[in-house]
């Protein structure tokens, strides 16, 4: 059964002539668009060659890019892991049996899915740069770190939780059967199964955190979107370099998040694995005060 | 071909050098199958022999490769507003019922009356409720599907399908997802349908059915029509090897 | 198997944090860290090949000289505006020369030396503006550009309320903004206005006299009389030399200022007056009410938007039409992919400068904030609908699609499949994750700060930087956003049980 046939019929030859006009009309009006578009910026003057010329030389990319991009993945790949330990160990907190451990975790990931990332990082960046904690050139990094970490522990606790929740019921009975007490049945049956099948889930968060790098433009940390400004002060092109970062980031992002996909997929496909936690498409993050789906 | 007032000869449902491929796999292969108005037909087989497919294909849920389709004589349309006439003209029932979830039963028997034919809501509901007391569950008018059996399920299905008003009803597999002690209450309906003249095309496992309430049953393997006959022959004397083959493995439980 | 990886995980994270910490440390006794601009031609701007160059970056080398450091040891920070007094105060510089200008509240904090260079506020304006002449013709309504952690434009505002401020981050944002028209002028110290106009020459001009004094100073930290004595000697032998008067034509001669003569020390280190306390509440009150006042608007208005954009979006991605579908799938993937941040940015200077599609009224009295706040529901709408979209599409997926086939069987189109069968079940379905994305928008505005909207971020940085009350500010923002979102999910979850469709 072909899946186009499923929502609606496979077209006819009526239909097929219908669908080549829309699709010609379509374009056509795409094309009216964007040419109105470049020529407004033609008008601004900001297709002349002046503002397009600085990216092409190495200039530009060693003292702005490279910089930007060293932050974004820098940032991106140190809140990811500490996030990862950080969302283990709550989402066993938020598992365990003793009440109050449960209840503390609770709050704790409740409150940071509920707080905003940017206020997060503008608490800590103040913070540390209150109680010199860390030397100035590190402070914008270790906000940004520690904004994403909290959020996205908070976020992969509740992945965690969704993980064990999804497993049959019947590996914990088994376990159970089998006089296993409850702390190794999680930490010997559970968890290994659920984080397997949590992996599309964690890949795709991996690009939330990569985007979210971005706020941590507005406490100065020197990022992709900030390098586009910068290069906006510095050549006089700032629509120009934003139009060439995003490019950057939107390609990068696309391939990480075409990864998660393609990961669980094959999962899917694999007798080996357990069945993948379905990548979430719709959703960025949990609902505060949810129960994990 | 003709529209006009359609003779007895012709027949309701023509099928005619009909090839279908699923990618690279030929599932139907040169069908011919004329079906005269008031028959009941079986399509039996073995699974992958096509006889869904070839269900499917006669009110366009499948398209087909070649050949041609005629539904009381007008050529099935591919697209547009006259496959849709057509199409209310031909019930359809599921394996799966797909009963629409979110509404009662008796806004399923409604709705396409109500949208296709343009029918007014008093006019509906009676109909409605009419059909519903003779597949027997006018008394779940106003539940939902999710709190009736699969039986009672199968049964509005019939009846939202003859709210239509159709020339000729599909059967794919419809008594497939149903408990075993429920499987004679849809059968029940189906024969009483039979007995009034419908046209019927059944696909399904149900022997006793076969025997006892249709005309003509037509046998598939491999994407061909082996055999077609009356079913006291078909069932006691096959006469191609496939057939006795297919009928020696599930008869004998 | 869990188990190692936890372990393998835990060894990383040591080691990450540990080589963190060595990079940190790796202060050589021998150099000496500066403070400066990075953006502010002729004063302290970075060239292309990554040298610093500038009046200040004389002054600046100079003054190290005199205390014993060549060039090569002098290791430059970046200062932003709002930060310099924390950078001094936390040791992270040893002395600021960074357009700084001398005023008794920074006295509080910081102590300074010098001046050395003596200015005034003035106005830049396009070439071709005639009608601005003076800070009072701004008074008409003008938008006037301000950059975030400066006072020049909040002090014209004090002044001339019918000014229109618009934030920005940086003065090129600003310089871009005057030049493309979409803002009138720009305001700071006329060293600052003549570098940047001298980058662009003919775009630019300085009208009116200055109308503020301001004393360029060196900052240091506070009491340190040794140093602060030291740094004066160097300035004094710089002037005499007649190095200052060089270092002034060099750098900001080209942009038309002549060197006048150098200005004579500060003698008095203490600040007038005492410390004030800022009373939170009092001062803040109404307008941490007003802040998230606006981010509930922000959100309701983008909310609307990005649902029914959203539904559009999901009836492309499943409709007949093979270009639709396409188009739809493009701009998910396009946009899901893109940090809110980029695509508020160019709301903002995309649309709303080059494009110059404003939303309102151009001569609106409030055109600017208005102006912002509705690029950034136009920017939050956009990033939200395609999650919208991908919601209802999941949501579509769980409706078992035998349902559709039925529709059509009995007849239905795509339409009527679309509207009666699919839709609203899909709805239903999503109510859960649908919740899911309300909140993250109500979080997400506050990336809105970015263009200078007066939303909950924008006001908690400048009561931080204005009262440094850190916990207490920290916690009335928090328990805000918790108090609209904990609700929230609480809701949605209970709307998601009531009207799920049993199956």
């Amino acid at each position: 059964m072909s899946e186009a046939s499923v929502l609606y019929d496979a077209p006819g030859p009526r239909a097929q002539r219908r669908n080549l006009l829309f699709a010609a009309v379509i374009v056509a009006v795409i094309i009216a668009m964007v040419g109105w578009v470049l020529w407004q910026f033609e008008s601004k003057g900001q297709l002349t060659e002046a503002k397009w010329h600085p990216f092409l030389t190495a200039n530009l990319w060693t003292t702005y890019v490279l910089p930007g991009a060293v932050g974004t993945l820098t940032a991106a790949a140190v809140s990811i892991v500490l996030a990862l330990v950080l969302g283990l160990l709550l989402g066993m907190g938020r598992l365990s049996d003793s009440r109050p451990v449960r209840w503390a975790c609770s709050v704790f990931v409740e409150f940071f899915r509920a707080v905003p990332v940017l206020i997060m990082m503008l608490f800590a960046y103040f913070l540390f740069a209150l109680y010199d904690v860390f030397p100035s050139r590190q402070l914008a990094l270790a906000g940004v770190i520690t904004g994403l970490t909290l959020y996205n522990g908070a976020v992969i606790a509740e992945i965690v939780r969704a993980g064990v929740y999804a497993l049959p019921r019947g590996q914990r009975e088994a376990a159970v059967a089998l006089g296993l007490r409850p702390g190794q049945t999680l930490r010997l049956i559970l968890l290994p199964q659920a984080v397997t099948s949590m992996l599309p889930v964690l890949v795709s968060q991996m690009v939330v955190v990569l985007k979210d790098t971005a706020i941590g433009y507005q406490i100065t940390f020197v990022e992709m979107v900030r390098q586009g400004t910068n290069i906006g002060s510095a050549y006089s092109n700032y629509i120009p370099a934003l139009l060439v970062i995003a490019a950057l980031m939107i390609s990068l992002n696309f391939a990480l998040s075409a990864l998660a996909t393609r990961l669980e997929a094959r999962m899917r496909q694999s007798r080996r694995t357990p069945d993948p936690l379905p990548v979430n498409t719709g959703v960025q993050e949990d609902t505060p005060g949810t129960p994990a789906a | 071909m003709v529209t006009g007032e359609p003779s007895p000869a012709t027949p309701m449902i023509s099928v005619k050098g009909v090839n279908k491929h699923f990618g690279a796999l030929h599932v139907l292969k040169d069908i011919n199958l004329e079906v005269p108005r008031g028959q009941v037909v079986v399509l039996l087989g073995p699974s992958g022999s096509g006889k869904s497919t070839l269900c499917r294909t006669i009110n366009r849920l499948e398209t087909i490769d070649s050949g041609s389709i005629h539904i009381d004589g007008d050529l099935l349309p591919e697209e547009g507003r006259k496959l849709a006439t057509l199409r209310s003209e031909v019930g359809m029932v599921f394996q799966s019922f797909n009963l629409f979830a979110h509404k009662t039963i008796l806004e399923n028997v409604t709705l396409a009356p109500m949208k296709v034919r343009r029918k007014g809501k008093d006019e509906a509901r009676k109909k409605g409720l009419e059909l519903l007391e003779r597949v027997g569950v006018a008394n779940q008018a106003d539940k939902y599907p999710a709190q009736l059996s699969g039986g009672q399920q199968q049964r509005v299905a019939i009846a939202r399908s003859l709210a239509m008003g159709p020339k000729v009803m599909l059967f794919d597999e419809p008594t497939s997802a149903l408990d075993p002690e429920m499987v004679n209450e849809v059968l029940s309906v189906m024969t009483s349908l039979a007995t009034e003249g419908m046209t019927m095309i059944v696909v399904t496992h149900e022997m006793g059915f076969a025997r006892r309430a249709s005309n003509r049953v037509v046998f598939m393997a491999d994407g061909t029509i082996v055999e077609d006959a009356e079913p006291d022959e078909f069932f006691t004397a096959p006469k191609s090897n496939r057939a006795r083959d297919f009928l020696g493995k599930i008869l004998d439980h | 198997m869990a188990a190692r990886t936890l372990r393998r995980l835990a060894a990383v994270t040591v080691l990450i944090v540990a080589l963190l910490s060595l990079s940190a440390c790796g202060a050589n006794s021998k150099k000496i860290t500066i403070g400066t601009k990075f953006d502010q031609p002729g004063l302290a701007a970075k060239k292309p090949d990554g040298t610093l160059a500038g009046f200040d970056i004389d002054v600046a080398t100079y003054v190290a000289k005199q205390l014993g450091y060549q060039p090569d040891d002098i290791e430059w920070k970046e200062a932003p505006s709002g930060q310099r007094e924390n950078l001094i105060q936390n040791h992270q510089v040893d002395f600021i020369v960074a357009t700084y200008s001398i005023t008794d509240a920074r006295k509080q904090k910081v102590s300074f030396a010098g001046p050395y260079l003596v200015t005034g506020q003035s106005l830049l304006v396009r070439a071709d503006n005639n009608e601005i002449t003076s800070v009072e013709s701004l008074q008409n309504h003008k938008k006037l550009c301000s950059v975030s952690g400066s006072t020049p434009a909040q002090r014209i505002k004090d002044k001339y309320p019918g000014v229109q401020l618009q934030q920005y981050d940086t003065y090129s944002a600003c310089l871009e903004a005057v030049k493309t028209g979409a803002i009138d002028a720009l305001s700071t110290d006329e060293v600052i206005l003549a570098g940047y106009a001298a980058q662009a020459p003919g775009a630019f001009k300085l009208v009116g006299k200055p109308f503020s004094v301001e004393k360029y100073g060196i900052g240091l930290l506070k009491g340190d009389k040794e140093l602060r004595q030291k740094i004066n000697d160097a300035i004094e032998k710089m002037q005499k030399t007649g190095e200052w008067q060089a270092a002034f034509d060099r750098n900001l001669g080209p942009a038309g200022l002549s060197a006048p003569p150098p200005p004579p020390l500060d003698t008095n280190i203490n600040a007038a007056g005492g410390a004030k306390r800022v009373d939170l509440w009092g001062t803040y009150g109404g307008k941490i009410v007003k802040a998230f006042w606006t981010t509930i608007q922000l959100t309701l208005l983008a909310a609307v938007g990005a649902l029914i954009l959203g539904t559009v979006l999901a009836a492309m991605r499943l409709s007949p039409v093979p270009v639709l579908r396409w188009l739809g799938t493009a701009y998910v993937n396009v946009v899901r992919n893109t940090p809110l941040t980029l695509i508020i940015l160019f709301c903002s200077f995309g649309i709303g400068n080059t494009l110059r599609i404003t939303l309102v009224d151009p001569h609106s009295p409030t055109a600017v904030v208005d102006s912002n706040f509705r690029l950034a529901a136009l920017g939050l709408t956009v990033y939200t609908a395609s999650f919208v979209c991908e919601t209802l599409r999941s949501g579509v997926n769980t409706v078992p699609l035998g349902q559709a086939e039925a529709a059509r069987s009995l007849g239905l189109s795509f339409g009527q499949n679309l509207r009666m069968i699919l839709l609203p079940q899909a709805f239903r379905a999503v109510i859960n994750p649908l919740g899911s994305v309300l909140i993250a928008l109500v979080k997400n505005t506050t990336i809105a700060s970015a263009i200078g909207v007066a939303e909950a971020a924008l006001l908690m940085k400048e009561m931080i930087e204005n009262t440094a009350a850190l916990l207490a500010v920290g916690s009335i923002f928090a328990a805000g956003f918790v108090v609209l979102t904990l609700p929230l999910g609480l809701l949605f979850g209970w709307l998601g049980k009531r009207y799920a469709v049993v199956r």
